[in-house]
């Protein structure tokens, strides 16, 4: 009865002129970042980012969580319409979106499409909304060794999940965790690492690490290719047919399936909106009751990579607010806005800041419906943005990265600390590292080592203590076990037939 | 024996180099209570650089013994299966010109650098045509009026807006970006 009060409340804060206002900036940005190929949605997070220095919490927040459930819908009108998929995510959208377009279909295709980031974007924030709290309550017991637990889990997963290459990932990871260590250590206040140089003993900000490697090193890497884009015909066929409810509900299981899928791993840190699309549809595809003509272009396999992805965005705010854990570059940048705002998040947020809490679930409530709206009326003048020259786009993207780095902190030496990272990004993507572990490294690494830290002085330097206490042995399980999988499984399948055949 | 590096190996090897480096020089880390049971500030950070030397070794090695790449996560695992079901997607990009990369990279270094000199507005405004220019767009009255509206709405949004000070440069500089401001409304 609180939980629906304090929602009540957050919907009328929602109307509010800073925060209405916000919500519809985040949709409108949100959309046109998810359409342009050159620009992925934690880039448009992260140039946002800037504007919100000004606001106060509950805008600012409400701003980025209203881009970051509507990039996991825009890109999906180029995806059908163009097959250029405006993010990763929307990838699978092609194989059945695309398919249903080309057979003449295309408005039905879209349809399907908005029906289901609609369905999935009011399940994964109603599922939020009743599983935070719990989590909190859960959550205020817990102590050091089960946050440094959760932190080892949350950095293993997204090593295990996401990279190309697990050695690339984990070096990112490292990487990431080494930068954190620049400066003055916490725990004994000794410099680390600044070779004498002033701007390292202040410490590396996480901004410019996540600014400079998502955005000026993504822009390096279509600048050396000179942003080759291909020429779209737009024509008439921009246009929207929702499915009827009889159409919907013979999809109920995919919509379950889907539903699930999508909560699962945006919970799980580094599976993401990306991997739950793939997920859902391989799901799909196995076990769906059309898995037989799955890529021939019908509803269902539009349908479970939509759902998955928008669902994912409820999972991973829960961790963020609750733990203060990001498991997303989105989210890295999300709790950035909360930082830069004084506010960490955790399992006290929902007493000290509940009144911000509830008005930003209630926002992403909010923000699921303007999204469609937008999503239905605007299609036409939402896709003409592929006809921006993207070299103009990226000359202000860099420039966003570069003020919104200095932003921060007025300190000029914030940009060369972009500039610098900006080239370790360009790098880290010519040569298949993925850049989210650095990232997650970078900020989860100082509440990584503080908490090993003080559970080592507390506990005498018995390391064993992590596997004495039942929530910390259970997640450090866990991130073995996460990691354990594919390396046990590459073990197997890869690198014995690999050594086989090296020796003979 | 000869000993030959494997192709692809030579990343790992430089991340091995620094890593081994950076972990020689933890010597020099001082804190902490001598003599104490704590493991001092020095722990945390050898901790990691020895990790990274440990997975730096195994890659290199195992390179060195077999003809293959290392293992992928599961995005990787999950995406290439589907791709190879489903038909991969042909990303549309041009071909990598290094010449490009290189100026690119020393007119934004040049931008950092000439900026507290020239102040944010002149120096944008340089950059930002500059960079369209050679990022391959042609129309150079069009790049003209973008540079020169999107430099002063910048100014403008987070001057005005966002109540950021932006740097307005030494001398002359100074005097001009000053002279530009109540001409934007900002006072």
């Amino acid at each position: 009865m609180e939980v629906i009060n304090h929602l009540i409340n957050g919907f009328a804060s929602v109307f509010l002129p800073a925060n209405i206002l916000s919500l519809a900036i985040g949709v409108v940005v949100g959309m046109l970042v998810a359409v342009l190929p050159g620009l992925t949605l934690v880039m448009g997070v992260v140039l946002a980012l800037p504007f919100t220095y000004s606001m106060g919490i509950t805008p600012a927040v409400i701003l980025l969580t209203a881009m970051y459930i509507t990039g996991t819908y825009g890109g999906a009108f180029t995806a059908i319409l163009f097959k250029v998929p405006g993010e990763p995510l929307d990838v699978p959208l092609l194989w059945d979106g695309w398919r249903m377009a080309q057979k003449g279909r295309p408005a039905e295709a879209l349809g399907w499409t908005l029906f289901a980031a609609f369905f999935a974007g009011l399940l994964t924030v109603a599922a939020m909304v009743l599983m935070a709290v719990p989590f909190a309550s859960f959550a205020l017991k817990f102590d050091a060794p089960d946050y440094f637990a959760i932190i080892a889990f949350g950095l293993t997963s997204v090593v295990a999940l996401g990279g190309a290459s697990l050695t690339n990932a984990f070096i990112s990871m490292f990487v990431g965790l080494f930068i954190a260590t620049i400066g003055v250590d916490e725990i004994y206040g000794a410099e680390r690492f600044s070779f004498g140089i002033p701007m390292l003993a202040d410490g590396v900000e996480y901004l410019t690490v996540m600014v400079g490697a998502y955005g000026l090193g993504e822009v390096l890497v279509r600048f050396e290719q000179g942003f080759k884009s291909q020429p779209l015909d737009l024509g008439a066929k921009v246009q929207t047919k929702l499915p009827s409810f009889a159409e919907a509900f013979k999809l109920r299981a995919t919509f379950l399936r889907s539903s699930v899928v999508g909560l699962l791993c945006g919970i799980v840190p580094g599976a993401g909106a990306t991997i739950a699309s793939f997920v859902s549809y391989g799901i799909e595809r196995q076990y769906g009751g059309q898995k037989e003509k799955m890529g021939s272009g019908i509803p269902e396999g539009i349908v479970a990579p939509q759902i998955a992805s928008t669902a994912s965005v409820g999972g991973h705010m829960v961790p963020l607010l609750v733990l203060g854990i990001p498991g997303s570059g989105a989210t890295a940048v999300i709790l950035g806005a909360f930082l830069l705002h004084g506010v960490q998040p955790g399992p006290q947020i929902f007493q000290t800041q509940a009144a911000m809490v509830y008005t930003l679930f209630a926002s992403m409530f909010v923000s699921v419906i303007a999204m469609c709206i937008l999503g239905y009326f605007a299609i036409k003048p939402l896709v003409r943005v592929l006809y921006f020259p993207e070299a103009i786009t990226s000359a202000y993207v860099v420039l966003l990265c570069f003020i919104g780095a200095y932003a921060a902190r007025s300190n000029l030496t914030d940009l060369w600390m972009v500039a610098l990272f900006g080239v370790i990004g360009y790098l880290f993507e010519k040569y298949k590292f993925p850049i989210a572990p650095m990232i997650l490294g970078t900020i989860l690494g100082p509440t990584a080592e503080r908490t090993f830290q003080t559970t080592m002085i507390s506990f005498q330097n018995d390391w064993t203590i992590f596997f004495q206490r039942p929530v910390s042995a259970t997640v450090l399980i866990l991130a073995i076990v996460a990691l354990g999988v594919p390396v046990v499984k590459a073990w197997r399948d890869i690198y014995i037939p690999a050594l086989r055949r090296g020796r003979a | 024996m000869e000993l030959r590096l494997k192709k692809g190996s030579l990343q790992y090897l430089m991340v091995l180099a620094i890593a081994v480096g950076l972990f020689l020089g933890t010597g020099q880390i001082s804190g902490g209570a001598s003599g104490s049971d704590q493991l001092g500030p020095a722990f945390w950070p050898r901790l990691i650089l020895g990790l990274t030397i440990c997975v730096c070794v195994f890659e290199i090695g195992f390179r060195q013994f077999t003809d293959m790449e290392g293992m992928s996560g599961l995005l990787a695992q999950v995406t290439s299966e589907m791709e190879k079901v489903e038909g991969a997607v042909e990303e549309e990009s041009g071909e990598a010109n290094p010449l490009r990369l290189i100026s690119g990279v020393i007119l934004t270094l040049l931008y950092v650098w000439v900026m507290p000199e020239i102040g944010f507005t002149l120096s944008t405004f340089l950059y930002t045509g500059l960079f369209i220019r050679m990022g391959g767009y042609r129309k150079l009255a069009v790049t003209a009026v973008v540079s020169l509206l999107g430099t002063l709405l910048l100014v403008f949004l987070f001057m005005k807006v966002v109540y950021v000070s932006l740097p307005l440069g030494k001398g002359v500089f100074g005097e001009i970006s000053i002279a530009l401001l109540p001409l934007l409304g900002i006072r």
